[in-house]
């Protein structure tokens, strides 16, 4: 399992990748996700909170980012790829294990950001830090 | 007849990423694991019912008003609010947000957060554009309001603090709201909306249960916003908003306890939350692709229904009305030709059908291979290779 934080240009360009990481169409004609990883989309995150008078009425109103922000827990089975195959002797004992390298998936990775500390979401009990691809 | 696998019911055994069934016949007792997963720590109620963290991969037996535990079994929830228990970083509108070092709280964590109306109707808020189905709820106490009131995307409910009732609801987005007792005078109460208005989340302390006028005081933890028709398990938060992720239990069982030609799949689950997706507790092949399997499900209808695909055809599906609260007891019997659905003692469906499995069934499974997880807590499951009689049927599932 590891984290990763994305900025897209728009929820629109987000959700499109989302997508793309598998979907299927269950009996109600439903779309559900295929892959096993945790999406969560953070969006327009607040840059500068706004300022709002006692009865809750906007004063300044907050700086959002322009970016569409997403934070991932992602599935090892999401995110690895074999490199090389495990080479297994007659008696089926490891002679070479496998190789194996972990990453973003195909088209991700340009829309990564890397950021000191959490930032404004994080997974419960899990530091961004040691986790992060 | 034989019990060929036994879980829970007061008898369990978990570590992390494991949690066990068995098969004890003849006295030889036979350990039957789930692979068990959540990459994120998680909140539960202990047998001392007080709310502790426990870490990743911890199966979490749920004491809460269950001497003998249920497991419980949640979907991915991120709580939005970014200091749930120090409401001092909240707003306040003619209200005061103290935070109380030694306010013993339903955790084994001290402190909590005081909120005193400063004129009549003073209340705490957050700004929040609502994103369709969203759940606000809190802990909390009297102090000098016997009443509390929560407010959600411009609607409203008032709770009864003292003895745990709901009393008024004003608004027409409310899809559900709830009070639960947590002891030492503390209630987790909740509201549930279906809006996308741009608006507020609050909490009033109330002159009564229909009004927050006056200057009253009532003690706060544990807040909570999340996006789903019903609270979840209490996530923590201090500066972020924080995700739990979901909660994985599969691959419990083999052929050898499993028939695949008849039977019975019994289990004793909770009943009350209204999800909006479907919900399944699955005996299924060992491809885990929705070919070949037996389930017992919740619809998105909140409708009890009884599933089962052979070869990859689904040859029944069957609704029945659900009007059950709390815990309920179902056994679902299968033989081609001979199935039943018990429900709490009474045979609620019977149906002829015919069917024939293609791949052996192997395993019992929160996850069905078709997109249905089973978020529930589960309190007992049983398997039988044999399919029992009415007799049989209706003492094992009477309450």
């Amino acid at each position: 399992m590891r984290i990763a934080k994305y900025e897209f240009d728009s929820r629109e360009a987000a959700q499109s990748k989302i997508d793309a990481l598998g979907t299927a169409t269950d009996e109600d004609g439903n779309q559900y996700p295929t892959h096993k990883s945790t999406i969560v989309q953070l969006g327009n995150i607040v840059l500068e909170q706004g300022e709002y008078d006692e009865d809750g009425e906007e004063v300044t109103a907050p700086v959002l980012s322009e970016g569409w922000h997403i934070d991932v827990c992602w599935n090892d089975a999401d995110i690895t790829t074999i490199e090389q195959e495990a080479v297994l002797d007659e008696d089926g004992m490891i002679v070479t294990p496998e190789v194996t390298s972990v990453d973003h998936p195909y088209g991700w990775k340009t829309y990564a950001v890397d950021i000191e500390g959490n930032g404004v979401h994080s997974f419960f009990g899990l530091d961004y830090e040691s986790h992060k691809i | 007849m034989a019990n060929t696998l036994k879980f829970g019911n007061g008898e369990w055994y978990g570590k992390k990423d494991t949690i066990l069934a068995y098969n004890d016949e003849n006295n030889n007792y036979k350990p039957l694991p789930f692979d068990f997963s959540r990459a994120s720590s998680a909140t539960r109620v202990n047998k001392a019912g007080l709310i502790e963290t426990v870490g990743s991969g911890e199966p979490r037996i749920d004491f809460k008003d269950n001497t003998k535990g249920a497991l419980l079994l949640e979907p991915s929830r991120t709580n939005l609010i970014t200091n749930s228990n120090n409401l001092t970083t909240w707003n306040g509108a003619a209200m005061t947000r103290t935070f109380v070092d030694d306010l013993i709280n339903p955790s084994s964590v001290l402190g909590g957060s005081k909120l005193t109306q400063t004129s009549s109707g003073g209340y705490a808020w957050l700004s929040r554009t609502f994103t369709g189905n969203e759940t606000f709820s809190a802990f909390v106490k009297k102090d000098s309001s016997n009443f509390a009131r929560l407010y959600a995307a411009n609607n409203t409910v008032y709770f009864d603090i003292v003895n745990g009732t709901i009393e008024t609801e004003v608004g027409s987005d409310i899809t559900d709201k709830s009070i639960i007792d947590y002891g030492n005078g503390w209630f987790r109460v909740s509201m549930s909306v279906n809006s996308t208005a741009a608006s507020y989340v609050r909490i009033y302390p109330a002159s009564s249960g229909s009004s927050s006028s006056g200057t009253n005081s009532l003690f706060v933890y544990g807040t909570q916003l999340e996006q789903g028709s019903y609270a979840t398990s209490y996530i923590p938060t201090s500066g972020s908003a924080v995700t739990r992720l979901a909660d994985a239990c599969n691959n419990g069982g083999n052929e050898q306890v499993i028939n695949s030609t008849e039977g019975v799949f019994y289990a004793e689950v909770e009943n009350s939350s209204p999800s909006t997706s479907t919900r399944g507790w699955v005996l299924q092949s060992s491809l885990n692709n929705g070919s070949d399997l037996i389930s017992i499900r919740f619809n998105s209808s909140q409708l009890i229904n009884m599933y089962l695909r052979a070869n990859s055809v689904t040859t029944i599906n069957v609704n029945v009305s659900n009007t059950y609260n709390g815990f309920i007891k179902i056994a679902l019997k299968y033989k081609s030709g001979e199935n039943s659905l018990w429900i709490n003692g009474v045979e609620v469906h019977s149906n002829s059908t015919t069917f024939s499995f293609s791949n052996s069934l192997s395993n019992l499974s929160n996850y069905d291979g078709l997109g249905n997880y089973g978020y529930f807590n589960i309190k007992d499951t049983k398997l039988y290779n044999t399919a029992l009689t009415d007799n049989e049927l209706q003492k094992l599932t009477t309450i």
